[in-house]
């Protein structure tokens, strides 16, 4: 797998995604205080936010006894950009080939 | 593999293939004009230049072949500007599958994100700069 498909990957997990989304309002969080409000076991956030740290799109400080979690999202806009530009420019060669083949199958 | 799409194109396999592998045909739809060594791709280890209109030059070599059924190009690691000059690019991989379909042949294409946009290598970075 590419590096960068684990940022991919990491948000094709609707429980990730929410993370996610909670994080991005919070600022920050701690796994126990995830598991609270999402009403998901502390075990499964932690499992989640490990594969969240694996893509880089987020950090951890330590809080305490617990570890914080921040999102990093440079990672997804940068990965986001990419695939937004690249899957544009296949969709213009597509219907290219598609006209070009139309026109003249040879 | 990021890119992913998928199309039924109306034709058969020959003709797609031709598209695919003929210079001439390439250049029709790909956005740059394509040169590949003999007018063909026939065989892994082929190369072939890619002119696009703004006098931006690529090259890129198939590493894999299988007649109408499979095409994987690799870009090379550098890129050639209007004025020659020359300058490093992340290698990445284009991929095409053909398959017999009811309506023709259906075509996947998968298009690898180049390395440097991997997220974590950009982590470290921010990390060691602080």
């Amino acid at each position: 797998m590419s590096s960068i498909d684990h940022v991919f990957t990491a948000l094709s997990d609707p429980t990730r995604r929410e993370v996610i989304e909670r994080l991005s309002v919070t600022g920050g969080a701690s796994a126990t205080e995830l598991s609270e409000q999402m009403t998901v076991s502390r075990q499964a956030i932690v499992k989640h936010l490990h594969a969240l740290n694996d893509a880089g799109l987020v950090s951890t400080e330590p809080a305490g006894r617990q570890k914080r979690y921040r999102l990093t999202p440079k990672p997804m806009g940068q990965a986001m950009t990419w695939m937004t530009a690249v899957g544009a420019e296949w969709d213009n060669r597509l219907d290219a080939l598609r006209r070009t083949i139309t026109d003249d199958p040879a | 593999m990021l890119v992913n799409r998928t199309i039924v194109l109306p034709a058969g396999l020959g003709s797609v293939w031709s598209a695919l592998t003929d210079d001439r045909r390439l250049s029709l739809w790909f956005g740059a004009e394509v040169a590949i060594e003999g007018g063909r791709f026939l065989r892994g280890g082929s190369r072939a230049a890619f002119t696009w209109s703004d006098g931006r030059r690529r090259a890129a070599v198939v590493e894999a072949l299988e007649s109408q059924r499979l095409l994987v190009l690799r870009w090379l690691p550098f890129e050639q500007d209007a004025e020659g000059v020359t300058r490093p690019r992340d290698p990445s991989t284009i991929r095409f599958v053909l398959e017999p379909h009811l309506d023709g042949t259906r075509l996947r294409v998968t298009e690898d994100a180049p390395e440097h946009l991997d997220p974590r290598a950009e982590l470290l970075a921010g990390t060691s700069a602080r």
